[in-house]
């Protein structure tokens, strides 16, 4: 019996993801992943860029600032996505519900709505955290001691090469995402050396 | 008496794939064959015509699955029912 429940269960999940798949949630998760890891990779690069520019010696003092920037960012992107997200899948909801003269609570429609708005929420908090993340680890303690002085220069080629792996990843990985890793490692040596003056 | 086969009229959301619906339909028990025509396509809807064939269709539960995939439906066209007679033949 809980069983025959728990397979139940698993159907409803693989018929609410397999919905999700059919309509525009991955084209929207990919589009918020890379904005928001990019967001994230450009904040903490200008960030190390301008703190060692700016005469930093400290790299811990470094890796908290960038670490503290990037709880922020996921917290915003949490809590934006969480509430922009529902408001405007609920408004959705009911010009559908309208154009097919019924409620539809508790129908595969609201609850896949449902699943999109945690999701996109989580892919919007992650994304800039793991791209933070991604610069400030040469700047973390154990990491740091062995690099030594060339921490802050590790941290910005890390940036600088994920920036560009982004661009790629955008782009499909054909021939065409050069152009976008190109456009995104611009934007990047911009932001450093905007800030390292 | 074993409902045979039945034709409904459905207004279903775009958003919803009819091969994704009609596969739904096929895995209850008692239907062999499902089989969907686009009659009417609006912004955010379409008219369908469902027919269901099996041995023996439960319309209460194709009711329940139509509703919960977020479908109306708005009447039940022909309905054919097999006597246990032919059944057994």
């Amino acid at each position: 019996m809980l069983k025959s429940k728990e397979s139940s269960r698993f159907i409803k999940m693989l018929n609410l993801l397999q919905h999700l798949r059919a309509t525009r949630f991955p084209s929207l998760a990919r589009r918020y992943l890379v904005l928001n890891a990019f967001d994230g990779i450009m904040a903490s690069l200008g960030f190390v860029a301008g703190y060692f520019a700016g005469g930093g010696v400290n790299t811990q003092g470094a890796f908290k600032g960038v670490l503290a920037a990037g709880f922020a960012m996921a917290l915003s992107g949490l809590v934006s996505a969480l509430l922009t997200e529902a408001a405007e899948q609920r408004r959705e909801l009911e010009e559908l519900e309208r154009a097919l003269m019924r409620k539809l609570d508790d129908t595969l429609l609201e609850k896949s709505r449902l699943l999109s708005v945690v999701l996109s929420a989580l892919i919007n908090a992650t994304a800039p955290l793991a791209g933070v993340l991604v610069v400030a680890a040469p700047l973390w303690d154990p990491l740091a001691t062995v690099l030594g002085g060339a921490s802050a220069w590790v941290s910005l080629a890390l940036a600088l090469a994920s920036l560009f792996s982004l661009g790629l990843v955008l782009g499909g990985l054909n021939r065409r995402s050069l152009g976008y890793g190109a456009a995104f490692l611009a934007a990047g040596l911009i932001v450093t050396l905007v800030a390292g003056v | 008496m074993p409902i045979a086969k039945v034709i409904l009229d459905v207004l279903k959301p775009r958003e919803l794939p009819l091969t994704g619906l009609v596969e739904k339909l096929c895995q209850l028990e008692g239907v062999e064959t499902v089989s969907a025509d686009v009659i009417e396509v609006d912004a955010m809807t379409e008219t369908i015509k469902l027919t269901i064939e099996g041995s023996a269709i439960d319309l209460e539960r194709v009711a329940d699955e139509l509703d919960s995939v977020g479908c109306a439906l708005r009447s039940v066209d022909t309905v054919v029912a097999r006597s246990f007679k032919s059944a057994q033949r």
